[in-house]
């Protein structure tokens, strides 16, 4: 595709109505510049006529037919990318967990992974949830934010999620969490009652419309 | 339209003798004021003189006789009712594209409808059933300019009146509660927790103090 334009372009003859524009065909010959392309010619159109063709090199038949027609299989184009991420959605969002054994737990979204899972961390001082992989549909996102900007999660991926040991979480891993969790809880502190409000968990009381609540 | 000069036209009606005259007079002032009038403003009319005028308007007026005579006969004695629909009348929307607004009654349309402006919306038609009244009046004539519903909606300072009323208090804070962010809520609880653990103390204390 050709290189987009930094700024679109805005039409020179916008419609009045559907149909009918602002400028006639004589005003816009003018405005197009199409009398300064004629006079940069000498008076006519540059013409671009097709180059002429090599000649194309002699096909030679081929050695082999198959014995029956094989369909190609359909062309692919598609990509794969991480699920899309909703607005709502930021580094530093106070989640909602809505299932599993951190159901109702405020948690802290960091980043998003490449296989589109959401990495998110309790902090584990306040409430249990370690660094963790989380689904987006599982969640609600609330309009609280944390600053995160202390926080390095550059070497958090897929890859470190994945377990050797299944009966012992390596030392490594304990750390990576105090690291991430220092920095984390410091802001979190500096916000009146935010430590308590990550430490508590959600759930619906009587009365309360989740189509109708705000978060 | 002032009640002095209404009682005076009354007075020359009867004393006039005049039918049409009185006629065209009530006609007119039918059509500005008397369905603006309230209570207190109908106790300084000089019902005799009404009655008169009433009784003596021809047999065929039959029915606009009994509209006016019921209409502020009605206003003069022991009645439910004490919002009226009145031009200037200010009513809460209570059902629609508008709803929680509040809008001035500026025309009567028929049985059914006002004309019905704001001064952030565009003036139009409303059935009643849409609105409901509140307390709160202003002073303009029938179908003003935008301006002049501004100047006049300031005078009376709605805004402020509405938002001291109990009524108007109460939908405030129920605008704010449904907008409470989940954090808000949580700090609502806290709040609440720690009010009713003060109030708890406090009240131990008292007893003790009672008691002892």
């Amino acid at each position: 595709m050709a290189a987009k334009r930094k700024t679109p372009v805005k039409t020179r003859n916008p419609d009045l109505i559907r149909g009918v524009g602002k400028y006639s065909r004589s005003k816009m010959y003018h405005k197009r510049g199409l009398w300064a392309i004629k006079a940069k010619n000498g008076g006519v159109f540059p013409r671009h006529d097709s180059k002429p063709k090599s000649p194309a090199a002699a096909e030679k038949p081929p050695k082999f037919y198959p014995a029956e027609d094989i369909k190609k299989p359909l062309l692919n184009k598609r990509k794969s990318r991480p699920t899309k991420l909703r607005a709502s959605i930021t580094p530093g969002t106070v989640l909602i967990l809505l299932a599993g054994r951190f159901m109702g737990k405020r948690v802290v979204f960091l980043k998003q992974l490449t296989s589109g899972l959401l990495l998110v961390t309790g902090p584990f001082k306040i409430n249990g949830v370690p660094l963790r992989r989380v689904n987006q549909s599982y969640v609600i996102a609330t309009s609280t934010k944390v600053d995160i900007s202390g926080v390095n999660v550059e070497k958090f991926d897929d890859k470190y999620f994945s377990k050797e040991d299944k009966k012992k979480l390596p030392e490594e891993k304990k750390e990576d969490q105090t690291a991430v969790d220092t920095v984390l809880i410091k802001s979190i502190e500096g916000v009146p009652d935010l430590k308590a409000y990550l430490g508590a968990r959600f759930s619906l009381k009587s009365g309360m419309k989740p189509h109708e609540l705000v978060f | 339209m002032p009640i002095s000069s209404f009682n005076e036209t009354m007075h020359r009606c009867t004393t006039d003798a005049s039918v049409h005259k009185m006629h065209s007079m009530l006609y007119y002032h039918w059509d500005t004021s008397m369905h603006a009038l309230c209570i207190d403003e109908l106790i300084a009319f000089d019902v005799s003189i009404l009655k008169e005028c009433i009784d003596a308007l021809p047999v065929h007026r039959y029915a606009f006789k009994q509209i006016l005579g019921f209409n502020l006969m009605h206003r003069c004695t022991m009645n439910p009712f004490k919002r009226y629909v009145e031009i200037g009348r200010v009513a809460l929307v209570n059902y629609g594209k508008d709803y929680g607004k509040l809008v001035f009654i500026v025309d009567v349309v028929d049985q059914n409808r006002a004309l019905v402006d704001a001064p952030d919306m565009v003036r139009s038609q409303m059935n009643f059933k849409r609105l409901t009244l509140t307390d709160i009046k202003i002073d303009i004539n029938r179908v003003p300019k935008k301006t002049t519903l501004i100047d006049a909606m300031e005078k009376t300072d709605v805004k402020n009146k509405w938002e001291n009323s109990s009524w108007g208090r109460k939908l405030i804070v129920q605008k704010r509660r449904t907008s409470l962010n989940d954090f808000d809520r949580f700090k609502l609880k806290l709040a609440k927790i720690k009010k009713a653990g003060m109030l708890g103390r406090k009240l131990a204390k008292l007893k003790k103090e009672t008691a002892a």
